[in-house]
């Protein structure tokens, strides 16, 4: 059976169509030697913690980013003045944070809205971060979970995985010991004869 | 599905006006009103029923698993599976709602008005924007523009408790598990590995029977002597 087979074996659900998400599950599965079955949905079940994991980190800059930029500029959906400039200090801010660089003019917009709101960059995250520390605590929360599905998804796997090997060996440690008996027995008589 | 603000507080009012369902079909209807996902349901009938669960049951089963601890793992499996897609259901965007259609101003002020209106200079283009005024935004009625982000946040922190039963449930379920009441250590190490339970029994009266015997081998071999 192949991944995309292995992928649809427990869900029609829409978002095992997406690429990105296909391409995340897909290469869990390549890195156990392609699993199908219980294994490959235990591993599958796996990829999507660590893949909520990625989306709770994303998350939580976005809404850090978001506080950033409220704390300098009002959003209102409705404004048509106020939206596109709140849309160009959350890229500014992002692209800051993101440790990439920004244009001179970009800076210079950036540095007016700091001083009208008697911020620098670290008051401006440490401020916003107070107002979000609410979601950010879920989402770490919401992260340790993922941490412990995968711990217990992981011991689920190697149960199943070498439950036919156990299985094995035991019906191999029972014939050894009958072979014991059978021996003992043997000896016993012996003895018995001898005397 | 997203509705107007407008519509929204139309609805609230109209609420109040209600005595809620009468019938035995309306209250049946309404009794189920608050269930979102179905994961709180305690017995998984539609799993059950599930035809991917016989297979999964059947492979469980080919790997030593006993018919009941087979099931077991399959049913919680398709459990955990349908609270990924539950998680998942939580951030596919919403589709935007269709737009009303315009209401026509002849609907809507009738013939006379619309005619007197017309006699008095006002055009058809404003009296079709009269019948059809700008929808208020939620800053205007004074409401929070919803946050997607915390609203997914949040539909993910209600749905932790259960993914956390349901990949506690795989893992008891696919664990080895060990028995209880145990008459030798030894031994009880041995049935801890297995799963079936007339295999424990069995393997249980063998090995006392084997004890039995090399004892007497041992007894006869030593002359009665104890070591």
């Amino acid at each position: 059976m192949s991944d995309t087979n292995a992928l649809t074996t427990l869900s029609d659900a829409q978002y095992l169509q997406s690429p990105e998400y296909r391409a995340h599950v897909e290469g869990m599965l390549a890195s156990y030697d392609h699993p199908t079955g219980i294994l490959g949905e235990l591993v599958s079940q796996m990829a999507d913690a660590f893949w909520w994991v990625r989306v709770y980190r994303g998350e939580k800059d976005q809404i850090l980013l978001s506080a950033m930029t409220d704390q300098l500029i009002r959003k209102d959906k409705w404004e048509e003045e106020t939206l596109p400039l709140w849309l160009s200090l959350y890229e500014i801010l992002s692209a800051l944070i993101g440790g990439e660089l920004v244009e001179a003019d970009q800076e210079e917009l950036l540095a007016d809205f700091l001083v009208a709101k008697g911020h620098n960059l670290q008051s401006l995250r440490t401020d916003a971060f107070r107002a979000v520390r609410g979601s950010y605590e879920t989402l770490d929360r919401l992260i340790e979970r993922q941490l412990k599905n995968v711990k217990l998804l992981m011991q689920s796997y190697d149960s199943v995985r070498f439950a036919p090997q156990i299985h094995k060996k035991m019906a191999l440690e029972i014939e050894q010991l009958e072979q014991q008996v059978k021996q003992s027995r043997e000896d016993q008589r012996l003895e018995v004869d001898r005397q | 599905m997203k509705i107007s603000a407008s519509k929204l507080i139309a609805n609230r009012v109209n609420a109040q006006k209600s005595t809620g369902p009468r019938s035995v079909e309306g209250k049946l209807a309404s009794s189920i009103n608050a269930r979102r996902h179905g994961l709180a349901a305690s017995p998984p009938n539609k799993l059950a029923t599930d035809p991917r669960l016989e297979s999964l049951a059947k492979e469980a089963r080919a790997i030593g698993f006993s018919l009941e601890e087979a099931r077991q793992l399959a049913l919680t499996l398709l459990a955990a599976r349908s609270v990924i897609d539950a998680k998942h259901a939580a951030y596919d965007p919403e589709p935007e709602s269709e737009p009303a259609p315009r209401k026509d101003p002849v609907a809507t002020f009738g013939q006379e008005m619309v005619d007197e209106a017309l006699e008095l200079g006002i055009t058809m283009d404003e009296l079709w924007d009269y019948a059809n005024p700008p929808e208020p935004t939620l800053a205007e009625l004074g409401l929070h523009e919803p946050d997607p982000v915390a609203e997914r946040i949040d539909e993910h922190r209600r749905l932790m408790r259960y993914e956390q039963r349901a990949v506690n449930q795989i893992r008891k379920a696919a664990s080895i598990k060990k028995k209880q009441n145990e008459p030798n250590r030894a031994v009880g190490r041995h049935f801890s590995l297995t799963h079936d339970k007339g295999f424990y029994r069995n393997f249980e009266c063998r090995c006392m029977m084997m004890r039995s015997e090399l004892s007497k081998t041992l007894f006869v071999k030593t002359n009665g002597r104890k070591y």
